[in-house]
């Protein structure tokens, strides 16, 4: 079977020639370049090959222009990229490899894979600052990939096991067309992508959703704080903004006098944004926030033109959305197929029409999507979605914990955030949970509130209240 | 501004920035590591910014991490980013 993203990305780098693709804080390429350094590290690559069927190649690192060069080297050296979030752990990231089995992890130096791997491969600059390495096989037979899969992205699992959504390369391909027409990007956009491009958000607006019409691509790493972002605009003049509501309430509380001159369209995803920020972001800057409704599994699936309101859009070209009582369901051309470690589970959300079952639940009015709730326990932070259940039983592993419950609760700034309450013996602290947790969870899973209590209070039939537990958390600590 | 004063302003403004459960005493018992006490990245990005509201100075993010891993590596970071602002 002939890829399909190959292809599609040799066209445009071809047709674009001379533009300027994409840019950091440390370099810029224009599209012929970065299409050049993209096949000399795709060459590289194939020469890493010992099985003889398709690499697997796992992303583990930061926005870069090399992250970019990257994931086309392993797309031109007909390998499958996993794009695993750079947040994650040790104990996540050899979940993946273990699970995907993962040949390659293309990482930057600094970054802890001696979990996976011990071996670090030898090129000649290539990758420019990362460095690609060997992951340490495993006995088990690794899971067949589908013959049409060509990229794989992670969404939340349970039990600290990442699913990894199988994409064909139609669907990532649809992905990106339906997007720029639906969204209006063109030649002269230059999209500020402030999310991880591992994240499906990122990932489908702006790699090669920017590059069909020739925009440009202006990434930064490390913890967007609004000063740093004003720093970024000013020097692309950007015209796009993509970004998650932590950063809208970064801007909204340094409340800059400048940087958004260029900027037409600031596009909000990941996590809900308060009404309160869109509209003093909006007063402060001129530029609406668009809202934007995906799912990891289903590609983008709404989006907000006007950018006045709460509502999420109307449905983008390609996309068949239905708004119902047992829930959203939707059929898209950007569909994954599977999760490759999980037979079964994807399938299951599937019904017999074709429908993706969302678990969000939500309506159409006048053709615009809102949600009202989710049926999904998942808890949503900052963009990064978290199983209580798991981390309820990493802190009934630690020692000195007789139960724990872990639940979404408000912080004191008002937003969702991670709470556990925890029954412990005698001499159990914080601080020594937190380190507990740590050592097994990436940083974003570690509650955000951790309140100790002899017992967890529990309702008549014997179930933890989640009500009284939210209410224990407004009282003072006692111990 | 001194730097014990700073530094005692940087710890309030910590504890704002953070989730609502990390107290001036767990801090204490961490040495003022907030690494220690879980700050997450989006308590980060409140604490530079409510610091660069404060302070008036420019915090720069990609700063070698352990300028970020205490109250008083933070405080020192503020002030040699003072110091680089006034220059």
């Amino acid at each position: 079977m002939r890829a399909v993203l190959p292809d599609a990305f040799t066209e445009v780098l071809a047709r674009h020639g001379d533009r300027v693709a994409v840019t950091d804080a440390d370099g810029s390429l224009g599209y012929a370049e970065l299409g050049a350094r993209a096949r000399a590290a795709a060459k590289r690559l194939a020469r890493y090959d010992e099985r003889g069927e398709r690499l697997r190649v796992g992303l583990y690192a930061t926005n870069s222009v090399e992250y970019v060069i990257g994931y086309l080297a392993t797309l031109f050296a007909g390998a499958v990229p996993f794009l695993a979030d750079s947040a994650f752990g040790p104990f996540e990231l050899s979940r993946i490899a273990e699970d995907c089995g993962l040949d390659l992890l293309i990482h930057a130096p600094s970054a802890d894979v001696r979990a996976v791997a011990d071996e670090t491969l030898t090129d000649d600059g290539e990758f420019g600052y990362l460095t690609v390495s060997r992951v340490r096989s495993h006995d088990t037979p690794r899971p067949v990939l589908l013959d049409d899969t060509e990229v794989c992205r992670f969404t939340s699992g349970s039990t600290g096991r990442p699913n990894c959504i199988e994409f064909s390369g139609t669907a990532v391909s649809a992905a990106a067309a339906n997007w720029a027409k639906g969204t209006g990007l063109v030649a002269e956009d230059r999209i500020a992508c402030f999310a991880a491009l591992s994240n499906g958000l990122a990932f489908n607006t702006s790699l090669l959703a920017a590059f069909l019409p020739g925009a440009s691509l202006h990434l930064s790493h490390g913890l967007p704080t609004a000063s740093r972002v004003v720093r970024l605009l000013e020097n692309t003049a950007a015209t796009r903004l993509v970004a998650f509501p932590a950063l809208y309430e970064s801007i909204v509380r340094r409340a800059p006098k400048e940087g958004f001159a260029a900027v037409r369209t600031a596009i909000s995803s990941g996590a809900p944004l308060r009404e309160t920020v869109r509209e003093e972001f909006t007063r402060l800057t001129g530029v609406p926030i668009h809202n934007y409704y995906g799912v990891a599994e289903t590609g983008p699936l709404t989006y907000a033109p006007d950018g006045a309101g709460s509502g999420l859009g109307a449905p983008l070209p390609g996309v068949h959305l239905l708004a119902e009582e047992q829930g959203i369901r939707v059929r898209s051309e950007s569909m994954g197929s599977r999760y490759l470690n999980a037979p079964g589970l994807f399938e299951k959300r599937v019904d017999d029409e074709g429908y993706y079952h969302t678990g969000d639940q939500g309506r159409l009015l006048d053709g615009t999507l809102h949600l009202t709730g989710r049926t999904s326990r998942l808890v949503n932070v900052g963009g990064r979605k978290i199983d209580p259940i798991e981390i309820a039983d990493v802190l009934r592993a630690a020692p000195g914990v007789l139960d724990a419950v872990a639940f979404e609760a408000e912080n004191q700034h008002g937003e969702p955030t991670l709470a556990a309450v925890v029954a412990v013996e005698p001499g159990v602290t914080a601080q020594s949970l937190r380190t507990h947790c740590a050592a097994t969870l990436p940083s974003f899973k570690v509650p955000g509130i951790l309140r100790l209590v002899d017992r967890i209070p529990a309702n008549s039939i014997g179930k933890p209240s989640i009500e009284r537990l939210r209410r224990l958390l407004s009282a003072p600590q006692s111990n | 501004m001194d730097s014990s004063a700073l530094r005692s302003k940087i710890l309030d403004l910590a504890i704002a920035a953070g989730d609502g459960s990390v107290t001036a005493d767990e801090l204490a018992a961490t040495n003022y590591s907030l690494r220690d006490v879980g700050f997450s990245s989006l308590s980060y990005m409140r604490l530079i910014d409510s610091i660069e509201n404060e302070v008036g100075v420019y915090l720069d993010p990609e700063a070698a991490i352990e300028h970020y891993e205490t109250i008083d590596s933070v405080t020192a970071l503020v002030l040699a980013s003072g110091a680089a602002a006034d220059a």
